[in-house]
């Protein structure tokens, strides 16, 4: 609500100020979600618990999933295991080379579990731009491109290092 | 992942949990009311994917400006408080979840930054322009029933405070957009009457305000 529209609708100038926020006191706003329906008191120990959590997470080292791993004393090999995924599986997530739309979110919050880091910091992490890989050498005159991200399935499917108890249930949630 | 810029991970470390609790509830209640509006306005939230509410909007918010994938612009807001710099995020967000792009990031760009890859090779990348982002998506004017009840509703708050100037002009000003220091300044006042026209507007339309968040 920070434009001087006079181009305003009969909602607009009938609602607009309620998301006028900053002149209202600590007791206004959680009387004002008590009248949303909302738990005040839950989420707000929910808000500040998912703070410490991400300042955890990023205070030493921008997130990645692997740095974090390797910050909990984790190999590849054990967060693979750990998030019953595969090491090609994971090196891909960690890349974001697979489409986070296609990711299940049963996956998404395996990875967090398992990282101690907020799902919702593993979500922002899986929609970043593709990464080429640790070491990745490129001579030549153009620009090197990443190959387009895969589906999540098409991943599972030829994963050849996958067990195949965990390959099927891999599968089993594609929507 | 980027790395935050140094001057906002320290204003980020210096965050008590008392202040976190207080801009939580206002970027609630903020993201809350958007998402309302959106309600009134479309008469569905079929474009708000099932996943999203005021609260999870806001932690992705606050999780993109400690993941350094949303720069503050410390030039654009100044203020100590991240609270500004989270609106301006939600709006964003906000308006990509009602364009039905989930999880566009990019409305605008604003700036080039180079970043680098988790093997330390530097490269250009989008500094997701997170201010000047459009209002709520329109797709079409209000039906002439909404247009009617909300014609209603605002002739209601001029009758709740008809008897005072002051704050007819102040919700002149609110409609405008007006900030509080700007409303100080336009009013002649200081900041803390304005405040106090906030609350006195408050308590006057109450029930209005009670029969909207009902809806």
């Amino acid at each position: 609500m920070n434009t001087k529209d006079n181009n305003l609708d009969a909602l607009d100038r009938a609602t607009a100020w309620l998301e006028r926020t900053e002149d209202l006191t600590l007791d206004d706003l959680r009387s004002v979600r008590h009248q949303m329906g909302e738990d005040v008191e839950t989420s707000e120990r929910d808000f500040l618990k998912f703070i410490k959590e991400i300042k955890t997470v990023t205070a030493p080292a921008p997130f990645a999933l692997l740095s974090r791993a390797k910050q909990l004393g984790l190999s590849k090999v054990n967060l693979a295991d750990a998030t019953e995924l595969s090491v090609p599986l994971i090196m891909k997530l960690d890349r974001r080379m697979i489409q986070f739309s296609t990711i299940p979110e049963l996956v998404v919050r395996k990875v967090g579990e398992v990282l101690a880091a907020p799902i919702e910091l593993v979500r922002v992490y899986l929609q970043q731009q593709p990464a080429f890989a640790t070491g990745a050498n490129f001579r030549a005159d153009e620009a090197p491109r990443l190959p387009e991200a895969q589906n999540f399935f098409d991943a599972v499917s030829e994963d050849l290092t996958i067990s195949e108890a965990r390959k099927k249930s891999l599968l089993a949630l594609k929507p | 992942m980027a790395t935050v810029a140094t001057k906002t991970r320290a204003i980020l470390d210096g965050i008590s949990e008392e202040q976190w609790t207080g801009y939580y509830n206002e970027l609630v209640v903020y993201s809350g009311m958007k998402c309302r509006r959106l309600y009134w306005r479309n008469g569905t939230t079929e474009n708000l994917p099932e996943t999203h509410s005021p609260d999870s909007i806001v932690r992705e918010a606050v999780t993109l400006l400690y993941a350094g994938d949303r720069m503050w612009n410390h030039q654009r807001y100044p203020e100590s408080s991240p609270v500004p710099f989270l609106k301006s995020v939600i709006d964003s967000l906000v308006s990509g979840l009602v364009m039905g792009q989930e999880h566009q990031r990019s409305v605008y760009l604003v700036d080039q930054q180079k970043r680098s890859t988790i093997d330390g090779d530097k490269y250009d990348v989008e500094v997701r322009g997170s201010e000047d982002v459009p209002d709520l998506a329109r797709p079409e004017p209000l039906n002439p029933e909404k247009a009617v009840y909300f014609a209603e509703v605002e002739k209601r708050i001029g009758e709740a405070i008809e008897d005072r100037p002051d704050l007819v002009r102040f919700f002149g000003f609110i409609q405008e957009g007006r900030s509080s220091s700007e409303i100080a300044e336009l009013m002649q006042v200081g900041v803390e009457a304005v405040y106090q026209m906030r609350k006195l507007f408050d308590a006057r339309t109450a029930s209005i305000k009670a029969e909207l968040l009902r809806r």
